[in-house]
């Protein structure tokens, strides 16, 4: 498979992460900027583990999930009641926090980061099968319970309390996960790209994603897995002289999809239709051939 | 209805855009045509810095007009192919993923895409001339790259020194460091060295914060009452720094030194009026009596009328365009794409050790793949930039 | 503690910055429900103006101040339309979100067409930096006293505006609730027009004075101001303009003196940090929303 493919895939589905990432606490209304903090700490977990101690890369892989949930369950306590606008705040501060941190802490190596981190055997079948199973988690959390009351919030938090949903875990509950998936987007970028260092998580991480989700559709989960590829590889795709107007043109996006269609490119009834179309493709292949 | 027409005039621009970027496709992994050199250069053309990644272009694409103007590198032309990196690790990464097995890469610039891309040159073993975006950061990823200038471990002494002895009263000195590039922090570590070395008393740096007003650093740094300072930031921090300095009671400049990432046209336009007596230190020499370097900054002044000399960063990537063409005609490269492993190997042993090469203000040798450059201390006198002392390069 | 005199008297100086531009992104909240991120790039586009028509005219400061309040009043107005379908639904998720994807136009035109993108100088007859007021290490240049002065004018007219005149009334009546505003009589798109206007007025003010103050600008200064904006807005409580005038001065002040006290990195954690403490446990922020 050749390189550029091979990267594209990678980072397009480290993007998928962080986009469902923010997708989860947004489906209670609340817009939480810190999957990159998430990030951050899966990232360094797995560098370090992995130059450090020598764990095997799947190791790693496997426990930078409980890493992401662990470092954003500690705001989570917090801010799992905070109001919609208010998370987006407070989750910007964990980015600043983060980034001082690692940048002071001599072992995760200060300004410099680290480098020399292996990477992955058999990428290809890493990236798709951690998509596989994060896709199946957040549909499941999504056709729940959970979800259904998450949903209602995003309306209401009055109304829905009067139905006797706890909001403090559903807010939680949604961050946390939302931890997990960044920690788990952060290993994949650890072993993808070779190195980390302070400076790789800042805000330029969180354009791509925002756009994914809320151009592509914010309140299904299905917006950010086909718009987060897209709109990371349009600007590696296109001629230089039109990739370098990409800020105007994610902007642009993000202004017309908001007057034009707030919910996104692909909405509720979008999901519904294509689930339609699948249903009634299978009655006939059945009619048929019996 | 007004709505829906313009919903679908959208859908269709996206539509198109998105068939555009497919035909488009299939362009990337063709085959280097052996009639020319394709060389993919990678700089950040987008994002804050976009203005010092055009200067740093302008350079690079000047020499390579000017090689092919002289019928090129060996009888064929050179095409310098562009990729924007921004200042984003990621997407240098990805450009990267697309030229790491061509022949030579220019670039990347900046020590975030550097960190970001020169992983993957190292695991396929490319040819990187990464020339200038800090020593330190890039030696990391030897041998598969090069730096035109030396660490800044050995480069720093000379010219602290120079400094220090041309202020003999100085007992105490602080420094505004940059906290966020791994290059700043490290040239203040190796200034407090020297400094100490001389008998001089260090105070703890002051780290300047990311903020629209560094008057709290510089309060800071004056209520320690230090007899020097010197100042390792960013070019437009140091004009804020110095115009706080000069605002709080330090008039004479002497007492200032500042490195060279500061030493830039921003920084100039900014503290214009509050830089007499300033000491400046850094590897290029502006003033270079150098025929080349007076006409190079000649079209340098036509094609940026603000700027009066070209940046250090142009002037390493023009030399690097050259130092390319010497590798392949004197190692006779044919560009065959079936022996681009082998080649790449020979330009690369060449590019890191290379002897006296020509560069545009002075003549230099490549040891181990680091540029030993002189150095040079300058001190603004009655508005004017004056040359006062030069350093050898450290063996 | 001459020390912390300075550093305070200096906090104060970046302060007031903050606070006069937290007042204009305080009354497009107030009155239109609009979370405009990109408020600070009007204003910094206003500076990029006052520049251009400072080198065009040699220098001549008549044309400076209202090359700024054009640039900001007419950019503000643009901006109107695009915020209309979101206010009427009251999603101010959304119209931050939105005001993001203006803010990357934004600098992006600032970026890439203002200059090449390199920082801006301003002559010395405008900002100076010689110290008009000096003890010992603290000082203050005049463009900072103006800036001072100005904001606490800016903050104290509005509250006048809104809370003693008819016009105020109306907006007050069309933040509380648009659909009531519209049916006892208040023509409420040209007061949301109107709103913006005076937004955009401010800013252009704010233009002039932070060229002063600061001396200099640059494209990634919209979002510097912007986060510090917002930050500001919900600590004091989203609307509340004394609120909004007392906070940014907090902020200067803990920014000054944190940086002061503990290496610089860690100043913005730090003051992002007790923003991040405060909302927590008072969501709707120190002083409370308020129309």
């Amino acid at each position: 498979m050749p390189l550029p493919l091979l990267n594209y895939i990678a980072f397009s589905g480290i993007f998928i992460l962080l986009s469902w990432a923010i997708y989860l606490p947004y489906r209670c209304g609340q817009l939480y900027l810190a999957p990159v903090y998430s990030m951050a700490t899966g990232a360094y977990f797995a560098a370090y583990v992995t130059t450090e101690w020598n764990w095997p890369i799947v190791l790693a892989i496997l426990s930078s999930p409980f890493v992401g949930a662990f470092f954003a369950f500690l705001p989570a306590l917090g801010l799992r009641k905070a109001p919609g606008f208010t998370t987006a705040i407070a989750s910007l501060a964990l980015i600043f926090i983060i980034q001082t941190i690692v940048m002071n802490l001599k072992i995760l190596g200060g300004h410099s980061g680290m480098f020399g981190i292996p990477a992955l055997e058999y990428p290809l079948t890493t990236i798709l099968i951690v998509l596989l199973v994060a896709g199946i988690i957040v549909y499941r959390i999504d056709h729940s319970r959970f979800g259904r009351a998450a949903e209602l919030l995003y309306y209401s938090s009055e109304e829905t309390a009067c139905f006797g949903v706890n909001m403090a875990l559903v807010g939680m509950l949604l961050q946390v996960l939302s931890g997990a998936l960044s920690g788990i987007a952060g290993a994949l970028y650890a072993f993808t790209v070779g190195s980390v260092f302070p400076g790789a998580f800042s805000f330029s991480m969180l354009l791509v994603v925002f756009s994914a989700v809320f151009v592509g559709g914010n309140l299904t989960m299905w917006g950010a897995l086909v718009f987060a590829p897209i709109l990371w590889g349009l600007p590696l795709i296109l001629p230089e002289a039109i990739a370098e107007w990409k800020d105007v043109i994610y902007g642009g996006l993000l202004i017309c999809i908001l007057i034009l269609r707030p919910e996104g490119v692909i909405s509720k009834e979008t999901v519904r239709e294509v689930g339609d179309g699948i249903r009634k493709l299978a009655r006939m292949r059945r009619r048929v051939f019996g | 209805m007004l709505k829906k027409k313009i919903e679908r005039i959208f859908v269709c621009l996206f539509g198109l855009l998105l068939s555009v970027s497919f035909v488009i496709a299939p362009a990337i992994g063709a085959e280097p045509v052996v009639k020319e050199w394709k060389v993919p250069s990678l700089i950040f053309l987008t994002g804050p810095y976009a203005g010092f990644g055009k200067q740093i272009k302008w350079g690079t694409d000047e020499a390579a007009a000017e090689i092919n103007a002289a019928g090129g590198i060996a009888g064929r032309p050179l095409v310098i192919e562009w990729y924007d990196t921004g200042m984003d690790p990621a997407k240098a990464a990805a450009e990267m993923s697309k030229v790491v097995k061509s022949l030579t890469i220019f670039g990347p610039v900046g020590a975030p895409n550097c960190k970001g891309a020169l992983p993957l040159v190292v695991r396929e073993k490319g040819f990187a001339m990464t020339v200038d975006s800090g020593a330190e950061v890039v030696s990391e990823f030897f041998p598969y790259t090069i730096h035109n200038s030396d660490m800044f471990e050995r480069v720093t002494p000379p010219a602290t020194r120079g400094w220090a002895k041309r202020n003999p009263q100085m007992k105490t000195v602080i420094q505004f460091v940059f906290p966020f590039d791994p290059t700043f922090t490290d040239v203040a570590n190796y200034q407090a060295k020297t400094l100490e070395a001389q008998g001089i008393k260090v105070l703890p740096n002051v780290e300047i914060s990311e903020s629209v007003d560094l008057a709290s650093a510089v309060i800071k740094a004056m209520g320690q009452k230090p007899d020097g300072f010197t100042i390792v930031t960013l070019p437009m921090d140091g004009a804020k720094i110095i115009k706080e300095l000069d605002k709080r009671g330090v008039k004479d400049k002497s007492r200032v030194l500042t490195f060279p990432v500061v030493d830039d046209q921003s920084f100039f336009d900014l503290a214009k009026g509050y830089i007499d007596g300033l000491y400046i230190w850094h590897f290029q020499n502006v003033l270079s009596k150098s025929p080349r370097w007076q006409a190079f900054n000649a079209k340098w002044r036509k094609a940026f009328p603000d700027s009066q000399y070209a940046t250090f960063g142009t002037v390493c990537h023009y030399d690097m365009v050259y130092m390319f063409k010497a590798a392949v005609e004197k190692l006779g490269i044919t560009g065959d794409p079936t022996k681009v492993v082998e080649e790449r190997n020979k330009i690369r042993e060449y590019c890191r050790n290379v002897k006296g090469f020509p560069g545009l203000q002075y003549n230099f040798d490549m040891v181990d793949g680091l540029g030993k450059t002189p150095t040079f201390l300058f001190r603004i006198e009655n508005g004017e930039r004056k040359l006062v002392e030069t350093y050898p390069p450290i063996k | 503690m001459d020390v912390f005199f300075a550093q305070f008297i200096n906090g104060l100086a970046v302060g007031s910055m903050y606070a006069i531009v937290v007042t204009g992104f305080n009354l497009l909240l107030l009155v239109s429900g609009v979370v405009q991120f990109a408020y600070a790039h009007v204003v910094v586009i206003g500076m990029y103006a006052t520049w251009i028509a400072l080198r065009i005219t040699g220098n001549n400061l008549i044309f400076a101040i209202p090359a700024a309040l054009l640039s900001s009043t007419l950019l503000s107005i643009l901006t109107e339309p695009l915020f209309r379908p979101l206010a009427r639904r009251r999603a101010a998720n959304q119209t931050f979100v939105m005001s993001i994807g203006i803010a990357l136009i934004l600098t992006h035109i600032m970026a890439k067409h203002l200059h090449e993108g390199m920082p801006i100088a301003f002559p010395e007859s405008l900002s100076s930096h010689a110290a008009a007021i000096r003890f010992g290490i603290a000082a203050l240049s005049i463009g900072q006293i103006y800036t001072f002065l100005g904001t606490i004018v800016a903050v104290t007219a509005f509250m006048y505006l809104l809370y003693r005149t008819m016009t105020g009334r109306a907006l007050r009546a069309m933040a509380q609730s648009p659909f009531v505003a519209r049916l006892i009589g208040i023509p409420t798109t040209k007061m949301g027009i109107a709103s913006y206007g005076i937004a955009g007025f401010l800013g252009g003010v704010t233009a002039v004075f932070l060229a002063m103050a600061l001396g200099s600008a640059y494209p990634a200064l919209g979002d510097a101001l912007g986060v510090k904006v917002i930050a500001t807005a919900l600590f004091a409580g989203l609307g509340n303009l004394r609120g909004g005038l007392i906070c940014g001065l907090i902020l200067g002040v803990t920014e000054g003196l944190t940086a002061g006290y503990l290496p610089g990195q860690w100043s913005n954690a730090m003051a992002f940090a007790m923003i991040m403490v405060t909302v927590m446990f008072k969501p709707t922020g120190l002083f409370g929303t308020r129309v």
